[in-house]
């Protein structure tokens, strides 16, 4: 194996399960996180000698990770077996039962997919508000208004019964 | 919720959501080869075109103008023409808990994709055009009155554009390559601004995703129905899973009706309608533009039924 695929396989083997759950909280599947975690390490492979930087590599694979979802977004490229999966009606839940994280995830994903970038960037990932606006190519003021309208789509999707205790 | 409160939930939902194995380091290395192969192929193609056109243009003269001596023939290197590369360093700090190296080929858990794709959806060649067809016949098998058109979003920057169609590998199942061609168009009356929304989706013989035929595949998977009832309409002595009075949720990409049908080789076809093209910004019809029967003889449509 050459140095650059030995570096190549140990930088995947490393990070891959953490670009992974950003994928996962992006689009809320497992398998197609799966999806884009391939499609973006096959970029990096690609551009892998022209990658001057290596110590930039997790921000050059995030910002592939992200916008290859939100390309993926434009085509239409969606399994439709995710929307079908039973939907948790919020008003039904108890506060800090394991079905929480299902009604994050049904709120996350009725938060428009530019928002809800925002908001995993900055808070599963915690970049700075430069550094998501880097990853996601808009301007530092976009990236506060959009987390502000993120984090207020979740607040008005998620019930007083819940915001009672994660408000 | 505040911020904290979101990170911290963001974490229990990733934890909680039992995250499948780690995925296999060599077969991201191989499809990353792949790749390249496929990349130079492509360039030394180009090249090839380019050196042939060159050579017709120049070769003439090269050889004093008559045109009799043999163009030179630009051959596909295979040199490497990227910048001078950095040997990688070593990759940044790694994880608590996360195993280095490639375990073997047999611990993926995920399919390889056909025809050297990078992921399930066919962009180009005969896969991709099947999509293409399957939207311009939908549109054409329309009843008279109501007419397949595309719409620009009012709003909604980010849902990307109204009319769609996609063909995408599922999976190979005994042997046989499953796909999956899906359309979606804005359907209108024309001169009228209400804008309802006709998708169809084909998975093809071989597919096992949703089992049964007619109401009994209807009532199997939730998608792309939520909730109305469904009864058998029969076209041509054949059987027609038609569902109407359902809940149309544009998150959950559920329709108004919609109708079911399964050839007799196993090929599924299934036809959603709503009244209102949802997130879309445009007003919406005041009822579902086609009923029951229009739903079923397009559920049974031979252009549909697609390999």
């Amino acid at each position: 194996m050459s140095d650059r695929d030995t570096a190549f396989a140990e930088y995947f083997a490393a990070r891959s399960e953490a670009m992974r759950g950003t994928a996962y909280l992006l689009c809320g599947d497992w398998h197609r996180a799966e999806d884009l975690v391939q499609a973006t390490f096959t970029k990096l492979y690609l551009a892998w000698r022209r990658i001057d930087r290596h110590e930039a590599l997790d921000a050059y694979t995030r910002r592939t990770l992200v916008r290859t979802f939100v390309s993926e977004l434009r085509r239409g490229w969606f399994r439709k077996e995710r929307v079908g999966e039973p939907v948790v009606e919020p008003a039904a839940v108890a506060p800090g039962s394991a079905e929480d994280r299902l009604v994050l995830l049904a709120a996350l994903a009725r938060v428009p997919p530019r928002q809800r970038a925002v908001l995993v960037l900055r808070y599963w990932e915690d970049l700075s508000v430069e550094d998501t606006a880097r990853a996601l190519g808009c301007s530092e003021g976009t990236v506060k208004s959009q987390a502000a309208r993120g984090l207020q789509t979740l607040r008005g999707l998620i019930t007083p019964h819940q915001g009672e205790k994660v408000r | 919720m505040n911020e904290h409160e979101l990170r911290s939930a963001m974490r229990d939902a990733v934890v909680a959501s039992s995250p499948p194995p780690p995925m296999d380091a060599g077969a991201a290395l191989d499809r990353g080869r792949r790749a390249r192969r496929r990349r130079k192929a492509t360039w030394g193609a180009s090249l090839a075109v380019v050196g042939i056109a060159v050579g017709a243009v120049l070769a003439p003269n090269l050889v004093g103008g008559a045109g009799r001596g043999e163009a030179p023939v630009a051959s596909g290197s295979s040199e490497d023409t990227r910048p001078p590369s950095v040997t990688p360093a070593a990759p940044p700090s790694q994880p608590v808990g996360v195993t280095r190296g490639a375990p073997p080929p047999a611990a993926s858990t995920r399919p390889s994709w056909p025809d050297g794709q990078t992921d399930r959806t066919a962009t180009r060649g005969p896969r991709a055009d099947r999509a293409r067809g399957l939207l311009d016949d939908l549109r054409a098998a329309l009843p008279a009155g109501l007419a397949g058109e595309d719409r620009e979003r009012i709003g909604h920057p980010d849902h990307g554009p109204m009319t769609r169609h996609q063909g995408q590998y599922a999976d190979t199942v005994d042997g046989v390559e499953v796909w999956e061609y899906t359309a979606t168009t804005p359907v209108v009356r024309p001169g009228e601004p209400a804008v309802a929304e006709l998708w169809i989706q084909v998975e093809t013989r071989g597919n096992n995703r949703v089992g049964g035929e007619a109401c009994e595949a209807a009532t199997r998977h939730p998608h792309p129905l939520s909730g109305g009832g469904c009864e058998v309409v029969e076209v041509d002595g054949k059987r027609v899973g038609v569902v109407t009075g359902a809940v149309a949720d544009p998150v959950r990409n559920t329709y108004d009706a919609g109708a079911f049908y399964r050839h007799p080789d196993g090929t599924l076809v299934m036809i959603g309608v709503s009244k209102a093209f949802g997130e879309s910004g445009h007003p919406g019809m005041a009822s579902v533009p086609l009923d029951g029967r229009q739903l079923a003889a397009l559920a049974v449509d031979p252009r549909f039924h697609l390999g």
